[in-house]
């Protein structure tokens, strides 16, 4: 035997010792139950990832989320009332103002009855989409959305969460995640019930991700907070508080108010409460909400929460429609991570203008609801980015995690309306347990088919062939774990594809060699020159495959995915496989070059 | 062993002309049954279909259900086990239950007549034709929206329901689904927890087992109608079958939208397409230019056909049978460039100057590989679709005419098509 065998040998052998330390930490289930101890070492958990099985052979999560259409209605709604009034501003009446009525109707208010030509006018624009209805007094008039709209803003709003939510999914490269709809709700079926994976897919799924920038009118806060100073809670339970701002005209006194968690309710919940019994806010305005935390006398922050408020412009002067991309980065002084975002090239427009009209006054970053941080506006900001903090009071990797996910979501896109989870269930495989009981017979069967064919057939060869194909599916499973890819039935397809490719290889090698023995080549020789001419045979033949394979994973999505990657992995692995390791083991029976017969 | 003795000679080339007629009217037939049948039909997993949310009795298992619902009629429904227990399954079935044209106008007409003082501002029908949504601009008396609608030929569904504990009846016909608000709060203390008085009045409202109930804020006056559509003959059918101890009921029948969208689909053929194409620039490097064709037009040769197949039998087109199709182009592949790469030999060794002999002394000396690995590959998903059942069966069974289709395509049709681009374009004669 020549050194070189050995050598060869020895890594063959190191190959499919790694190949069953992958495969087996993947094969052997995690118990169930919490008392049972593992069987594996956790470190050998820990190092690979495993193969996940996919929602049609493993079963799952099945999320049911309802889309709250009727808040997209009201969106809707509050973006035509806002039109109508600019419109309505454009043709020089200015006291025009409009207060919602219900989700899809509102009163809009002309200063002058003389104005009533210019609103049918606005209104005559608007006649597709706004009916007048009952409830007119004087200079108010009740605006409600006609119904086909209701029903095309319901029925768009659901399409395009399924779109976000199906964009999101990708985003986090989660394969074999389904999502569909039914009627207002959506539906997402996502493989395997692991808690930790499951958390973050529901929190980011559900996060609506409306990211706006708003100026905050703190010049002209504290005419509305102000007032509400002796309708303030005995209790103190909420204060009214102010700070000094810049201002583009010299320093201004901001108002705003806070309120402390409390047991049963957040303090915005307890801001909007108060609010809503005693305050009318007014249409171009929104009130925003910060929480905050208190810092104990080392800087450490305290379990106490609070809300404050912000005085907002109602309408948002960029939002998050206008992100081209989105992205991690830790800051310089701090070394605490943030996103950063890039507008595309009309969101960086509208940027630079509202920066620049707006100079020494604060933007607020508001994300769905809740304000990021209110900076002051220090000078007009080109070139289209922004940066998104986290709440500054957790651990550096939660925080990490949460600005991973941020991206994810802003990637994506928002939500149309919030939507709200109906039910959860755990499902069974979608291909029916039993069609997959009676798949692995019937795969078992099969195999031991090709097994036995392949010795019947070129005997000992064949069993030379037979070692090597168990090896491609050890390698196979390894390689599929360490890579923690998640396995479903067109990915099987694919290594059942490998598979025959690796048989096919081997026979076309061996009738190779036959011919070649048939020519009257010995037989050491006749395997050389089998082997080295079949080589280039089924290296084209695998070659186009694979190309083929790398595009379907690169356009391809889901189910064409999951096929590509194992039919890459299957197909490095057959092609050493079929040539390196076979021809290893006939170069073993007939070694020394003097055996007179070979058993193919 | 061997099966192919060596030294065979059979003229391929001799009988091309007749294959070629053969494939391109096998071609044809397919095209034009996709043409004249509505295309082949997608499954649900394109298109959507019912889904019947059923609660059986225990011990009910996937396959004696999936028996039966074929039985019914039902082609290919997927069965999921929901729950630890199993004593819940989704029911998916790609048939919905149009509602036709004239029945609805009938309906509309007679719900006009029967109430001539109230406007009927909306009368919509949900895609999977099992609910009727209806809106009127003043209160209407439930009875008779039911009675009018039976009397004009509308089916309706009556639910015969028993109260059930409100914990497990989340998800059930009215919609009047909630999750409690303090559950959400408490999952995610940070979320929003917004107090509504639309919510609180939504929380009012108690489950409907009505045929007609009321929907959304009682002046709106909408009104959702349930009708029997082809879920309840589903499960009329299968308690009929299996008894009602077995099938106790049906919690929720309702229309499903597609699990592939348009995009996905989409993003599907066109990475086939790339594949197609890389395929041809590798094949016109490695070999030579009048190569690629031959092995692209097999490989659209083997789909085509395969669809073809599919649309005259009525498959429908679901996930597993994309990977099968993706598996077929993958074997043809294989197949035809283990002919070609024999050709490219033998072309340089004969030095025999006619193409057509060159290439049929290459199909022959390659044949016993080429139906050695056919037949091994068959008899393995032979195997399988003979055992398996449910999605597998399909998928086994597109392979197999896949292997036939790929193995007859490298020798008949890839490797002539080189021959006629030879003579066609490169002769220097």
């Amino acid at each position: 035997m020549e050194k070189k065998w050995f050598w060869k040998a020895g890594f063959t052998l190191l190959l499919l010792l790694l190949g069953l330390f992958f495969s087996i930490s993947s094969l052997v289930p995690v118990p169930d139950e919490k008392g049972k101890s593992d069987p594996l070492p956790s470190w050998m958990r820990d190092m690979v990832n495993g193969i996940n099985l996919g929602l049609d052979l493993q079963g799952g999560l099945r999320l049911v989320y309802e889309v709250e259409v009727d808040e997209a209605v009201a969106d809707k709604r509050d973006r035509m009332a806002t039109g109508f009034v600019s419109e309505l501003k454009r043709r020089d009446i200015e006291n025009a103002s409009w207060k919602p009525v219900g989700n899809d109707t509102f009163d809009l208010t002309a200063a002058n009855a003389k104005d009533a030509d210019a609103v049918s006018d606005v209104l005559n624009d608007y006649r597709r989409v706004l009916v007048k209805t009952g409830g007119s007094v004087g200079k108010t008039i009740r605006l409600k959305m006609v119904d086909e709209e209701k029903t095309f803003i319901r029925d768009q709003s659901v399409r395009q969460a399924q779109e976000t939510i199906s964009n999101r999914i990708d985003e986090l490269g989660l394969a074999n995640t389904t999502v569909s709809r039914r009627d207002i709700d959506i539906i997402v079926e996502v493989p395997g019930v692991e808690e930790k994976q499951t958390a973050r897919i529901k929190r980011i799924i559900s996060q609506t991700a409306r990211l706006e920038f708003k100026i905050v009118e703190d010049e002209i806060s504290g005419d509305f907070f102000r007032k509400l100073s002796t309708k303030l809670p005995e209790d103190k339970s909420i204060t009214l508080e102010s700070e000094a701002i810049r201002g583009p005209e010299g320093p201004v006194r901001s108002y705003f108010l806070k309120a402390m968690n409390t047991e049963e309710r957040s303090g915005r919940q307890v801001l909007k409460m108060f609010l809503k019994k005693n305050a009318e806010i007014p249409s171009d305005i929104s009130i925003g909400y910060q929480e905050l935390r208190d810092l104990d006398s080392q800087g450490n922050p305290t379990t106490e929460v609070s809300w404050r408020t912000f005085y907002l412009q109602r309408q948002a002067g960029v939002t998050g429609e206008y992100i081209d991309n989105a992205y991690v980065t830790n800051d310089q002084t701090t070394g605490k991570p943030y996103v950063a975002i890039s507008f595309n090239r009309q969101g960086a427009g509208i940027f630079e203008d509202l920066t620049g009209a707006n100079v020494a006054r604060r933007m607020a970053i508001q994300l769905d609801d809740k304000v990021n941080s209110a900076p002051v506006i220090q000078e007009k900001i080109g070139g289209g980015s922004a940066r998104i903090t986290l709440g500054g009071y957790k651990s550096y990797d939660s925080m990490l995690i949460e600005a991973r996910d941020l991206v994810v979501v802003l990637r994506a896109g928002a939500l149309p309306a919030p939507i709200r989870p109906v039910t959860e269930s755990v499902i069974g495989p979608l291909l029916g347990a039993d069609s997959i009981r009676m798949g692995k017979i019937a795969m078992a069967i099969g195999s031991i088919l090709v097994i036995l064919f392949m010795i019947v057939y070129y005997r000992v060869a064949g069993i030379s062939a037979d070692i090597a194909l168990v090896l491609n599916i050890v390698l196979i499973t390894g390689i599929l774990a360490l890579l923690g890819a998640t396995l479903t039935l067109p990915g099987i397809a694919g290594i059942i594809l490998t598979v025959g490719m690796a048989v096919d290889a081997n026979v076309i090698i061996y009738e190779r060699v036959r011919e070649e023995l048939r020519a009257g080549k010995a037989p050491r020789s006749a395997i050389d020159a089998g082997f080295g001419r079949a080589f280039w045979t089924i290296f084209d033949a695998q070659i186009t495959t694979f190309i083929a394979g790398v595009v379907l994973m690169q356009y391809g999505t889901g189910a064409i995915k999951g096929f590509a990657v194992t039919l890459l992995v299957g197909i490095v692995t057959s092609m050493f496989t079929a040539i390196f390791v076979s021809r290893l083991l006939l170069e073993f029976v007939t070694r020394r070059g003097k055996a007179e017969t070979l058993s193919i | 062993m061997e099966i192919i003795k060596p030294g065979t000679k059979i003229d391929f080339m001799k009988k091309r002309r007749i294959f070629a007629v053969v494939s391109g009217v096998l071609v044809l037939i397919s095209l034009l049954l996709a043409l004249v049948y509505p295309t082949p039909k997608f499954g649900i997993d394109f298109e959507g279909g019912t889904e019947i949310q059923l609660l059986v009795g225990k011990g009910m298992d996937s396959a004696v259900l999936r028996r039966s619902i074929k039985e019914l009629g039902f082609s290919n429904p997927d069965i999921v086990s929901v729950g630890v227990g199993s004593e819940e399954f989704l029911i998916r079935i790609r048939s919905y239950s149009p509602v036709s044209e004239s029945t609805q106008n009938k309906a509309r007409e007679a719900l006009k007549k029967a109430l001539p003082d109230v406007k009927l501002s909306e009368f919509e029908l949900s895609p999977g034709g099992d609910k009727l949504t209806l809106k009127f601009d003043a209160d209407v008396d439930r009875n008779l929206i039911s009675a009018t609608l039976e009397k004009s030929g509308l089916e309706l569904r009556r639910i015969k329901l028993e109260e059930k504990d409100k914990s497990k009846d989340k998800e059930d016909e009215a919609g009047a689904v909630k999750v409690e608000p303090q559950d959400q709060a408490a999952a995610a203390p940070d979320s929003e927890d917004e107090i509504d008085d639309e919510d609180e009045e939504k929380e009012g409202s108690s489950r409907c087992i009505d045929p007609v109930c009321p929907r959304g804020p009682k002046e709106d006056h909408i009104f959702e109608v349930f009708l029997k559509g082809i879920g309840s003959v589903v499960v009329e059918g299968l308690q009929k079958k299996l008894g009602t101890d077995k099938i106790k009921e049906a919690r929720r029948i309702e229309w499903v939208g597609p699990k592939i969208g348009q995009q996905l689909r989409n993003s599907g053929i066109k990475s086939l397409l790339y594949a197609l194409a890389f395929i041809m620039l590798y094949i016109a490097f490695r070999f030579d230019l009048r190569y690629a064709p031959g092995a692209v037009v097999a490989l659209i040769h083997d789909i085509l056909l395969t669809i073809g197949i599919f649309t005259a039998l009525r498959i429908n087109v679901s996930l597993e049978t994309i990977a099968a199709l993706l598996t077929i182009v993958g074997y043809s592949l294989n197949d035809t460039i283990v002919v070609f790469d024999r050709i490219r030999e033998n072309f340089q060794k004969m030095r025999e100057r006619e193409l057509a002999k060159v290439v049929n002394q290459s199909i022959n000396e390659t044949l016993s590989r080429t139906l050695l690995t056919s037949l091994t590959t068959f008899v393995v998903v032979l195997v399988i679709w003979l055992l398996a059942s449910g999605p597998i069966k399909n998928f086994s069974f597109t392979l197999m005419i896949g292997v036939i289709i790929g193995t007859y395509s490298s020798i008949f049709i890839a490797s002539p098509i080189v021959v006629w681009l030879d003579r066609r374009f490169f002769s220097k004669k």
